[in-house]
């Protein structure tokens, strides 16, 4: 797993003390876009489609997929993939997000499943890692995998 | 006392629909030159109306103006407007708009939660000075003034002022309540007073005097002297009424008393008299005395003719108007999955069929009725230019008429809306700049020296035009290209025709007049009018003839919910076009086709030439047809712009819904791309909706 050969080299130092001491626990989903894990939180997640027709927009930055009507809602679709400058691969799953009101679709490779993370397990990424839409990043409980947590906000973010 | 939110509503409901009428009163009045007494009376009733329930509001500044100028109209209404000599009427004219600007401000800040005005004294100066002249006796202090005629009208203390004079036999428990000493407008206290007693004790069971508290207002100073007399069947009603009086506001005293048997005959003989005499009389007042309950018939028809039209009209909020379009639109897709569903091809469903036709025919109705209900009248906004143009031919001397025409033309909410702010500029500007200064050139020019000002609205099929014609000294050509070149927007020595030189004008920047003056010209012009009416799909055009004037016309599709497109496909994507841009469809064949020295297209149309844009080359579409002869042309316009559009092929022609784009997408500046929207299409896939006039400028 290339994930995980990447951050091995992590210095753990960098664990903050202020997420040691909360502990409480909140739902993430984990899905897997060009080979790493991310995880969000599930309190933005409306749904998950296996399958979507996503009408392409002309004039917009490629990674913006289009639009899907969502039961008569025009919801846009963002290409997660290629937002994050890598090629898609294969039939994508969308996750249909709803953050502070504003609907909005990511395409990703695949959904794979719900876990409870600690706050406590949350540690920063490595300055050199860091990534405007990635705000943490943690080992899956029970697993050896590790997760980059998705700061959803900032999807909507760049398009301002 | 209590002042919800829907009081409140329903104070500041009451109060614009109130000035508004008060404003076309006196527009009209000013016109004749003076009040018809039926205009005085409902002026009277109006400010009656404002002043009681500013009251109620505790609102005092507009309740003290509105007092006095009751008053005044009180004045005006006995000596008739023969009493007031011609050259003090326009003076009078001016006060009451004055009056109505005043009122404005103080709703306005009401509205913007501001505190009210607390220096009206200037104004109400003003008020007094010109009520002391109407009346004409030189009353040397004002505020005595403002008791005007009713100080002469209450000379005769009804019946001694004895107490047992208002018992009454039917009602024999009696109580006599006095205000707070100079607490004012003891009449409406009084009437509140008597509203909380009826929410704790029956109508029937109880009467007071003067019984005419509500309308004349003379009673006032009745009730100061005699205090204000409640009457009732029961002791035990009169003793649950004291908590309730006891609660109402500037109530100074109250003490009961009981009908004595003993003067019962002569009483009932001064009973019948006090409540039509008692309160008023005195010979110069003496009419007066008569006048409220005939004025009261007088004003009866007009005010019975507003109720009647307010009855039948509620006012809904906006929202909930969208909620409701917005399922008619769900429905009005969701019918066409229905009857359009690929799951019955090549099935033979007669009633299905029938039903479903009919279904159709229903949802055309709904879809009707429900956008008929975001239909205003343009008459409100039009309404408003009457003001303008009166203040402005007084201020800048240019006396000026406006005609209006078409003033029921229904437009949508949101469009008037937008259309307030353009029509009033362009009225401002053609008083401004277009009407004359001195009326001697307007007679040089062989004109009516009174300027003109036409504010037209009609209807087409699918849109509202509007236009603003005026008869002024029209565009002079030379000085807006010299303009034009000045500011750096025309080339010098390139020609120019008459229609680029109009152009300019809807340029950014432009401003014809060098020096900014009060009216127009505020560093904001006329692209700013353009920018508005583009904003809600219209379009601006100026044609002008040199000495004869400027016509401006907008044009404004009427309603930007639902609408008839044309869905075209190039390669895999499907495009909606307004079908009211397009105005031919044709096939051409690539030798029909001239090229530019830049690779541009154009084609040949009956005597013109128009350049071609491809979608798909446009919108950097992958697939979709190269060769002319493969595709299809739109012949598309939007206002003065002209062009063809190469499109792969035509699917049909749709009624679709609206929709906007979600903002996420909109942030990347697609609409100045032409891609102004989306709809839904029958079988759940989205089309992207083109705006012809953005694509045409892209292009060029």
């Amino acid at each position: 797993m290339s994930e995980e050969m990447l951050f091995q080299k992590d210095d753990m130092e960098h664990a903050l003390s202020d997420h040691v001491h909360e502990s409480d626990e909140s739902k993430y989903l984990i899905f897997r876009s060009s080979g790493i894990l991310y995880a969000m939180s599930t309190d933005v997640v409306m749904e998950i489609f296996t399958h979507v027709d996503v009408t392409r927009i002309p004039m917009v930055p490629e990674y913006i997929a289009g639009v899907i009507n969502l039961r008569g809602a025009v919801v846009p679709i963002i290409d997660f993939r290629l937002m994050l400058g890598r090629y898609p691969e294969g039939e994508p799953c969308a996750i249909i997000l709803d953050i502070e009101g504003t609907q909005i679709g990511i395409l990703v490779d695949t959904v794979d499943r719900m876990v409870d993370i600690s706050k406590s397990a949350i540690l920063p990424v490595p300055p050199q890692n860091e990534h405007p839409m990635v705000n943490g990043m943690c080992t899956v409980p029970g697993g050896t995998s590790t997760v980059m947590l998705l700061d959803a906000p900032a999807l909507i973010r760049m398009s301002e | 006392m209590g002042m919800g939110n829907d009081m409140m509503e329903a104070y500041l409901f009451e109060m614009h629909s109130m000035l508004e009428q008060l404003d076309d009163l006196i527009l009209s009045s000013e016109q004749a030159k003076t009040f018809s007494q039926d205009a005085v009376n409902e002026i009277f009733r109006i400010m009656h109306t404002i002043k009681g329930s500013s009251a109620m509001m505790e609102f005092n500044s507009l309740m003290t103006i509105a007092h006095r100028i009751e008053d005044m109209f009180f004045v005006i209404r006995e000596k008739t407007m023969d009493a007031i000599p011609e050259d003090m009427r326009s003076d009078l004219f001016d006060l009451i708009f004055e009056s109505i600007d005043f009122f404005r401000s103080e709703i306005e800040k009401i509205e913007s939660d501001q505190p009210l005005s607390n220096d009206i004294d200037t104004f109400l100066n003003k008020i007094n000075t010109f009520a002391n002249k109407i009346s004409g006796e030189g009353d040397g202090d004002a505020p005595a003034a403002e008791g005007g005629a009713d100080e002469g009208g209450d000379a005769p203390a009804p019946a001694s002022g004895e107490l047992m004079a208002y018992a009454s036999a039917d009602f024999p428990y009696g109580m006599q309540v006095f205000f707070d000493e100079g607490a004012g407008m003891e009449n409406l206290r009084a009437m509140m007073l008597v509203n909380a007693v009826k929410e704790v004790v029956d109508e029937s069971q109880f009467d007071f005097h003067p019984a005419d508290v509500q309308l004349n207002p003379d009673t006032a100073t009745f009730i100061v002297d005699n205090g204000f007399i409640l009457r009732f069947k029961t002791a035990d009603d009169r003793t649950t009424a004291e908590s309730a009086v006891r609660e109402t506001g500037s109530v100074r005293e109250y003490s009961p008393f009981d009908y004595a048997a003993g003067i019962a005959a002569q009483q009932s003989a001064a009973e019948e008299e006090t409540p039509a005499s008692a309160a008023v009389a005195a010979p110069p007042a003496a009419s007066g005395t008569e006048a409220p309950p005939a004025q009261q018939s007088a004003a009866a028809q007009p005010a019975s003719k507003h109720a009647a039209v307010k009855e039948s009209l509620i006012s809904v909020s906006l929202s909930k108007l969208d909620a409701l379009m917005a399922v008619v639109s769900e429905i009005v897709i969701t019918e066409a999955q229905v009857t359009a569903s690929p799951d019955l091809k090549g099935l033979k469903l007669d009633n299905f069929t029938k039903a479903a036709r009919q279904l159709r025919s229903l949802t055309d109705n709904l879809q009707d009725v429900a956008m008929s209900l975001r239909m205003v009248p343009v008459s409100g906004t039009f309404q408003k230019m009457k003001r303008i143009v009166r203040d402005m031919s007084k201020k800048l001397d240019r006396e000026t008429n406006l005609i209006l025409e078409g003033e029921d033309t229904e437009v949508d909410k949101t469009i008037v809306d937008s259309i307030s702010d353009p029509i009033m500029h362009i009225v401002r500007n053609s008083m401004d700049h277009g009407i004359e200064e001195k009326k001697e050139e307007r007679i040089a020019a062989g004109k009516d020296p009174v300027g003109q000002i036409i504010l037209a609205a009609r209807q087409t099929g699918s849109e509202v035009i509007i236009e603003i014609i005026d008869d002024g000294r029209g565009v002079n050509d030379e000085a807006v290209l010299n303009k034009a070149i000045r500011q750096g927007l025309a080339q010098p020595g390139t020609d120019y025709s008459h229609k680029d030189i109009l152009n300019f004008l809807l340029m950014p920047g432009f401003s014809t007049n060098t020096e900014v003056t009060e009216y127009s010209g505020r560093g904001v012009g006329m692209d700013v009018v353009k920018s508005n009416v583009e904003s809600v799909g219209g379009t601006v055009t100026i044609t002008s003839e040199l000495g004869k004037g400027m016509t401006t016309t907008l044009k404004i599709p009427l309603t930007m919910a639902i609408m008839d497109g044309m869905e075209v496909s190039v390669g895999e994507s499907i495009f909606t076009v307004p079908i009211s841009n397009i105005r031919q469809i044709f096939k051409a064949s690539d030798m029909h086709i001239i090229q530019d020295e830049t690779h541009g297209e154009m084609i040949k149309i009956v005597d013109n030439f128009y350049s071609i844009v491809r979608a798909k080359d446009f919108y950097s579409i992958q697939g979709g047809v190269d060769s002319f002869d493969e595709g299809v042309l739109l012949w598309v316009e939007s206002g003065d712009n002209s062009f063809c559009l190469f499109v792969d092929q035509l699917i049909g022609e749709q009624q679709v819904v609206v929709k906007p784009l979600p903002e996420y997408v909109n942030n990347f500046g697609i609409k100045s791309s032409g891609i102004s929207g989306c709809t839904i299409l029958g079988d759940g896939s989205i089309s992207i909706i083109l705006d012809v006039a953005n694509i045409y400028t892209a292009q060029n």
